[in-house]
């Protein structure tokens, strides 16, 4: 099934810059690597998309890294703790 | 102390000498960074710093609430047991690699929950012709596609897309050379744009 048929440009990349373009969004490259893989994406449409859907799903998934922790979850962690090293405290007494 | 940061612990653990070359990567740490700190924190000061932490990524790795409130209890109990040999390089690693292995532990023990490997890679060469829609997605139905991965490409993009470690950091964490973490985070980002609600109509 093909989807989105208005926008015909795929987000797939060149199969020999997929690496490189994840590294760049990632800021991991060196220089010389980095100015190479910008220049590909600056005049590749494909490489340029698949670039831009990388970083849009990086933020959305560092957002979910702002939900905390309630009050309660965190007591229930706590106590959890406390639970299991009893047990296997006892578990070393009882030898 | 001492003048340089040395690019990875290299005492103390039996596991050290598999440790992951760092030196090729860009992100090797030449000055003291705060998620690196050298002077060891007090545990309690840790463990409330990183407990949120711990806990989202626990929630990726089991099925329910209340088994990832388990999994990071077990992982405060041997953190705490392990505290005195740990000697205070890359808390966030030392962390989540306890956690992890405690998770590997849980499976063990209780079958907990089988590893999901539902997508396969080939997948990726008959994606759909137009792009992802990735500005419609929740990050909520995002989070239920990185569920769908396979356990280690999972982790990886986790610590890295969302708790924001550095490749360095993820390598220590899952005792993998950093070129794994590399190719596993091309690899999941690959399977995880198969798993997203677009893909799948
Ligand atoms: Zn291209």
């Amino acid at each position: 099934m093909k989807l989105h048929k208005q926008n015909p440009i795929p987000d797939i990349p060149c199969k020999h810059m997929e690496g490189l373009v994840n590294q760049l969004g990632d800021g991991t490259l060196g220089p010389l690597k980095r100015s190479f893989t910008e220049l590909h994406v600056k005049s590749c449409p494909q490489c340029s998309l698949f670039l831009e859907n990388l970083q849009k799903l990086h933020c959305k998934l560092q957002s979910s890294s702002e939900e905390g922790l309630s009050e309660e979850t965190l007591s229930r962690i706590r106590a959890k703790a406390v639970l299991f090293e009893d047990e296997t405290t006892e578990e070393c007494e009882s030898e | 102390m001492e003048n340089a940061l040395p690019s990875l612990p290299t005492k103390a653990h039996s596991k050290a000498t598999s440790l992951p070359n760092v030196a090729t990567n860009r992100k090797v740490h030449k000055t003291v960074m705060p998620s690196t700190v050298q002077s060891k924190d007090s545990l309690e000061k840790l463990i409330t710093k990183e407990l949120p932490m711990l806990y989202r990524v626990a929630k990726r790795l089991v099925a329910t609430q209340d088994e990832a409130e388990d999994l990071v209890g077990q992982t405060l109990v041997k953190a705490t047991r392990g505290w005195e040999n740990f000697d205070g390089s890359y808390p966030k690693s030392w962390l989540v690699k306890i956690l992890k292995n405690e998770f590997l532990e849980t499976l063990r023990r209780k079958k907990a929950r089988p590893l999901l490997v539902e997508i396969d890679e080939a997948h990726w060469n008959s994606l759909p012709d137009g792009p992802l829609a990735v500005d419609h997605l929740e990050v909520s139905e995002v989070l239920a596609a990185v569920d769908k991965l396979p356990e280690e490409y999972r982790l990886t993009l986790v610590l890295f897309d969302v708790e924001q470690l550095t490749y360095d950091e993820i390598a220590l964490a899952t005792a993998v050379p950093v070129g794994t973490v590399r190719s596993r985070l091309f690899r999941a980002r690959r399977l995880l744009r198969r798993a997203l609600p677009a893909y799948t109509a």
